[in-house]
């Protein structure tokens, strides 16, 4: 194979999924080869990679980067931009069929995994925003979780069941606010202050100067 | 050939020399093989200004015709392991020569290749990173033509705004394609304001006459404005006046979908059927249907002004979208993008629209207006400096003061002139 594959599985099993795609792209670009997306390259998961490193816009250029002759082998491959195609558009419904409806390589299956948590995560939290009440159903389908699945997930984001709507309720919630290191901030301050002395100071000899020059 | 390697091995130490002495020396008509016979006998390290020029002699005329494999692996290896202090004598030749490798891969239809030697060349080039080198605009173009977008970006997001033909050879055309390119790189990973602001370098150069370079550029500028922002707010103050001029002659497909970007759906469809062969022809039809598709998140955004709570379906109804089930999926997209604050009420089948919960009193926001500031800060060091160095420039002070001088004169003539006038008038 072409590229360093040994730095990728380590990638992939120490969980350094970030990694992936930066990995790959400097490895293309260094390859001297005129066809270096050929059906040995990890075309899949260097995709999945970009969607992992939420680069949408690169892993579409990956895509179009690669061969149509590559593209037509490798159903792995397809699956892989079927799951773009979903989150690109912003389906969330379908994103979960598109994670799950493909048998995955035992590679790509540990991105997959670590994507699935990702997405998740993340659509708990838009729910969370976007809703004041949801149905059990839309929720589950959203997420892409079953009923039981759903409990623990309601649970952690503190959605409490209407009995007569039998509808989420959804608290809103308060960011928390992160700390600020005050002696940084006080000595940015002074920095600030003489910056604006020292223009000031510039400022007016340029206007004494013209005064000097109107003067003279 | 066997001379002009002896001088170069015994010169090396004396640079100046060396490349005057080369320069004499008519070395595009030696041969290929004779080229490649001499490059073999020299140490691209220890003598990278000689190396250099015959190196830009082997890649051919300036725009070969057929790709030279050999050619692009000698540049590439030379790029790489070259000594910067002695190509910078010899700049013309080096970006010359970077642009021959160019040439080659892209008739080897592999532009790819050529994305880290440009990219490490002009970092050997240019002595400081905010320094636009005439190879800028080749490394955009190579990244947009293999679709490596990003690779681009290590060396764009550093803010290069620095001209200085003298430290980089570096012409007018080089610094329209830099903006233009630059603008495309950024429109393809949708960060559009940078974009924007990319085409703004090509728009708003000094010019008298207009570059074609200039007009595609201004064409993009309308349409990514419209995804942008929705709407196309002219150009700046600043822009030279050829450029206005010619860009309302010569864009007119584009400020008629500017124009009825803002009126009814109907109006820009109109406006779309009409001119779709000339965006086709420009390129620009993908654009167009972006900002088309950005229209009905404009027509949500649009409704927030006006209602507090708004049922799923009237919104559906309002946008002209199919049902309230796509009304609720476009809001949550929405939500998701940062573009609307709301909230969904399933049950009730309701939008509450939000003000921006962003209260601009956390610390996340003093940081981010933190980094302003040091950056305008930076910006106004820079200015400075650049005052400094104008107020210090014989050509400048020659032409200003010789104007003041002749102002001063013709004032005190007007005024002489003046009172003798009034006096007549009124003292017949």
């Amino acid at each position: 194979m072409s590229f360093s594959s040994s730095q990728l599985h380590s990638a992939i099993d120490e969980g350094r999924f970030e990694d992936i795609a930066p990995q790959l792209d400097e490895e293309e670009l260094q390859s001297s080869n005129p066809m270096v997306l050929t059906p040995d390259w990890p075309i899949a998961v260097h995709l999945l990679g970009h969607i992992y490193n939420g680069r949408l816009e690169d892993a579409r250029f990956l895509w179009k980067r690669v061969p149509e002759a590559v593209k037509e082998q490798n159903p792995e491959l397809a699956a892989a931009f079927r799951l773009l195609q979903m989150t690109w558009n912003k389906d969330y419904q379908a994103i979960w069929p598109a994670l799950g409806g493909h048998a995955w390589s035992p590679e790509a299956a540990k991105v997959i995994a670590a994507l699935h948590t990702k997405l998740r995560a993340h659509s708990l939290q838009l729910l969370s925003r976007s809703y004041s009440t949801i149905s059990p159903a839309k929720a589950a389908v959203l997420l892409g979780a079953s009923e039981t699945e759903l409990q623990p997930l309601a649970e952690q984001e503190g959605w409490k069941l209407d009995p007569t709507t039998k509808m989420f309720k959804v608290e809103e919630r308060v960011v928390e606010d992160a700390d600020y290191a005050d002696l940084q901030h006080l000595e940015r301050l002074s920095q600030y202050m003489v910056h604006l002395e020292t223009d000031a100071i510039y400022v007016r000899q340029g206007s004494l100067n013209c005064r000097n020059q109107q003067q003279g | 050939m066997d001379g002009v390697v002896n001088a170069i091995k015994s010169l090396s130490k004396d640079l100046g020399q060396l490349y005057a002495q080369l320069q004499n020396n008519v070395l595009s008509q030696q041969s290929g093989p004779s080229l490649t016979h001499a490059l073999a006998a020299l140490d691209p390290v220890q003598h990278s200004l000689g190396y250099l020029m015959l190196l830009e002699a082997r890649g051919g005329p300036a725009s070969p015709s057929h790709p030279d494999a050999a050619f692009v692996k000698l540049a590439a290896d030379f790029i790489r392991d070259c000594d910067e202090s002695q190509i910078r004598v010899a700049k013309e030749q080096f970006v010359s020569m970077c642009r021959k490798l160019k040439d080659h891969l892209l008739l080897l239809e592999s532009p790819r290749r050529a994305v880290l030697p440009l990219r490490t060349a002009l970092g050997k080039l240019a002595e400081s990173t905010t320094l636009v080198t005439p190879l800028h605009a080749d490394l955009c173009q190579v990244c947009v033509l293999s679709k490596c977008y990003s690779a681009a970006l290590p060396v764009l997001d550093l803010e290069v705004d620095d001209v200085d033909p003298k430290k980089t050879a570096m012409t007018a055309k080089d610094f329209l394609l830099f903006g233009y390119y630059g603008g495309l790189v950024y429109t393809g990973l949708r960060d559009y304001s940078k974009a924007l602001n990319m085409f703004l370098y090509t728009l708003t150069a000094p010019t008298m006459v207009v570059n074609a370079i200039t007009m595609a550029a201004y064409k993009k500028f309308v349409l990514v404005s419209l995804i942008h922002a929705g709407s196309f707010k002219g150009l700046p103050k600043y822009t030279p006046a050829a450029v206005t001029r010619s860009a309302k002659a010569e864009c007119l497909p584009y400020q008629d979908l500017e124009k009825a970007y803002s009126k009814t759906d109907e109006d820009l469809r109109k406006a779309v059927n009409t001119h779709s062969q000339a965006f086709q022809e420009d390129g620009n039809a993908g654009l167009v249907k972006l900002a088309l598709s950005a229209r009905t998140m404009r027509a949500i955004q649009k409704l927030t002004q006006t209602y507090l709570t708004l049922s799923l379906a009237d919104i559906a109804a309002q946008v002209g979208l199919g049902s309230a089930a796509e009304a609720e999926q476009h809001i949550l997209q929405m939500i998701d993008g940062g573009q609307v604050f709301a909230r969904i009420d399933e049950a009730a089948g309701m939008v509450r629209f939000l003000e921006d919960p962003e209260r601009y009193d956390t610390a996340n926001v003093v940081q981010r207006i933190d980094a302003q500031i040091q950056q305008s800060i930076a910006i106004s060091g820079r200015l400075t400096g650049i005052n400094q160095r104008i107020s210090c420039d014989k050509v400048y002070l020659n032409k200003v003061g010789g104007k003041d001088r002749h102002n001063r004169m013709e004032d005190f003539s007007d005024l002489g002139t003046g009172a003798e006038q009034m006096a007549y008038q009124f003292n017949p």
